[in-house]
């Protein structure tokens, strides 16, 4: 019976072998079978699922099933494990990785990192009206504001614009106040400005006053 | 009226005359209704309180049930006459009225109002609860099918449980539950007509002489077993007088085959009008194929399954359930036992070869295989050379 490999043949003659027992059988004791008497009672209608009423009667009288005091839900709650987080710091990690970024309309924009440089930088571009008595700009009103989320970034200029639109070596720095401070070497127009202006300022002041008293006191001119 | 301790004591005084009935009747004592009205009470506040739940009615309405339960057995032990059970009765169906009003979406509440009227012997209370539920959920299969299956074993109305199935598959096209369960209730139909038959004697039939059944339903509806039991006896145990004095009309006496209602029209037409539902797949029409073949003794069964046997290579040819279907039509019906089984079984045997070659899912179909053997081996006094097929059957790859 262990044969795996059963030819047709084999098969056929196994069968055939059943059938003639199996009718000397029946011939012997004429009984119904088991199965057809199975096979006599009628399935009932029935559903898969079947909807289970709340009240279940038992010895002691009718009964709530146990199994609906507790819902679905509340069970799965009750058997697994709950991590609960303190609520505050949950939500202060939350504002922080919102505040972290300007959003991702942004391109997620970092927060500003504040260095002294970046602040110098950013009071230069708030004067950069001084920088060139050619350009004018918009007037920049209110006090100075940091902005909320910035970068700094440097720009690479193209192979096309060797000529036109480069800053040499020499010429750059590391921010922007280094490279007007680096320009100021050459042209020194900022403290020729200064000059003039304080010239101005002081025209009728304290220096007048001290060339006053000298003139008095020496009855000469000064010796500046 | 309006808080929750106003509307409790509202009907908290509905109850006072059963009480009193309780207390002149000397049904119970004192001390016992004091008891009564506590409890009473704590479940009307907890029923009417903020938040309550359906099962805090059900809890309510089966503390009612008990207690109608224990005043009928005191009535009986003490023999006290004049108390009946209506006041009982009317109080717990008000309180799954209100519960089904307020938690109508509630389908177990439902299923323990029906449950409590149908035991409670309330048939008119029972269908109009009934429609109202099936109003509510008209796309739950699984009340339809409880209002079909009561109608057909209390009520007996085969054209009543016929037509909630109808109104049933209108509403539920996408699961094939209700509509496999129409087609069995066709088939109910047909066997019992057709052991009628035989218990009347209007079908010789001569093959099997032997056994003779008696369709027997009336200790009724019952939800434990899926299985009619139908008690065993033989025809010559029925008195040939009680068997004589059934006049049998001569309409009846021709041949059955010739009506097509007889003949299986009516359930090859659910099936086909199945065909045409979204749920209809492959396993669908395989449940639909086991379902029939559950019916031996409904004569048209072959033809049937030929016809579920058809749709199914006409639509999904090659998918395992169709094959799995086509080796088991041979044997369907027949009992393993029988001398005709070998013969069914060889021709089911180059069926199941045929389909290993053309199949889409050999492994799927192998384990189909597996399952439908499996009670065959079961069976005790199995010859052995139908055991050793069957086993070779199973390791078919």
């Amino acid at each position: 019976m262990a044969d795996d490999n059963l030819s047709d043949e084999q098969l056929q003659q196994l069968l055939k072998d059943a059938e003639q027992r199996l009718r000397s059988k029946s011939k012997k004791q004429n009984k119904p079978s088991e199965i057809s008497a199975l096979s006599h009672s009628i399935p009932r209608i029935a559903s898969d699922t079947k909807i289970d009423s709340y009240i279940k009667s038992t010895q002691h009288g009718p009964q709530i099933d146990v199994s609906h005091l507790v819902s679905e839900h509340e069970r799965k709650l009750a058997n697994s494990f709950r991590v609960v987080e303190d609520p505050i710091t949950v939500k202060k990690r939350g504002d922080e990785e919102k505040k972290a970024t300007a959003g991702a309309d942004w391109y997620n924009l970092p927060r500003t990192n504040l260095t002294p440089e970046l602040k110098r930088d950013l009071q230069l571009l708030r004067m950069r009206d001084v920088l060139d008595p050619k350009r004018h700009y918009k007037k920049e009103s209110g006090k100075p504001q940091v902005p909320e989320f910035s970068q700094v970034g440097t720009i690479i200029e193209g192979p096309t614009e060797y000529f036109s639109a480069r800053l040499t070596n020499k010429d750059r720095k590391r921010t922007l106040v280094e490279e007007v401070l680096a320009g100021e070497v050459t042209t020194g127009r900022f403290k020729a400005k200064y000059n003039e202006i304080q010239a101005a300022k002081t025209s009728g002041k304290k220096a007048h006053y001290k060339k006053l008293m000298a003139m008095r006191k020496g009855g000469r001119v000064s010796k500046t | 009226m309006s808080g929750a301790s106003d509307k409790a004591r509202f009907y908290l005084e509905q109850a006072v005359p059963q009480l009193q009935e309780f207390k002149e009747l000397k049904i119970f004592d004192e001390d016992e209704i004091r008891t009564l009205v506590k409890k009473r009470s704590d479940f009307e506040h907890k029923v009417l309180a903020r938040g309550s739940q359906a099962v805090d009615f059900a809890k309510y309405a089966a503390w009612e049930i008990g207690l109608e339960a224990l005043r009928a057995k005191r009535c009986k032990r003490l023999r006290i006459k004049g108390s009946t059970t209506h006041t009982g009765q009317a109080r717990i169906f008000s309180i799954f009225d209100r519960g089904t009003k307020k938690h109508p979406g509630d389908i177990a509440l439902w299923m323990s109002y029906l449950e409590y009227a149908r035991t409670a012997k309330a048939n008119k209370k029972f269908k109009t609860i009934l429609t109202a539920a099936i109003r509510l959920h008209p796309t739950k299969s699984e009340l339809w099918l409880y209002a079909a299956r009561w109608t057909l074993e209390a009520e007996a109305d085969m054209n009543g449980a016929r037509s909630y199935m109808q109104r049933g598959t209108r509403f539920c096209t996408t699961s094939k539950d209700l509509w496999i369960e129409y087609a069995k209730l066709e088939m109910i139909y047909l066997a019992k007509i057709a052991m009628r038959r035989k218990i009347l004697g209007l079908d010789v039939d001569d093959t099997q002489e032997d056994a003779m059944e008696i369709d027997e339903t009336t200790d009724g509806f019952t939800n434990s077993e899926d299985v009619i039991a139908i008690p065993d006896f033989k025809s010559n145990s029925m008195r040939p007088n009680l068997v004589e004095r059934v006049e049998v009309d001569g309409e009846a006496t021709k041949d059955p085959l010739t009506s097509p209602a007889l003949n299986g029209a009516i359930p090859l037409a659910i099936f086909d009008a199945a065909r045409k539902q979204p749920f209809f797949c492959a396993s669908a029409a395989e449940t639909f194929f086991d379902m029939f073949a559950v019916f031996s003794q409904v004569r048209c069964l072959t033809k049937i399954l030929q016809h579920v046997l058809d749709a199914m290579v006409e639509l999904h040819p090659i998918d395992p359930s169709t094959c799995s279907c086509y080796t088991r039509q041979p044997i369907v019906g027949i009992s393993p036992l029988s001398a005709e089984f070998p013969m069914a079984l060889g021709t089911s045997l180059s069926r199941l070869r045929e389909s290993m070659g053309k199949t889409r899912n050999k492994a799927e179909l192998a384990k189909k295989t597996i399952a439908w053997t499996e009670p065959i081996l079961a069976l005790e006094d199995l010859d052995p050379g139908i055991k050793t097929v069957l086993e070779h059957m199973r390791k078919l790859q």
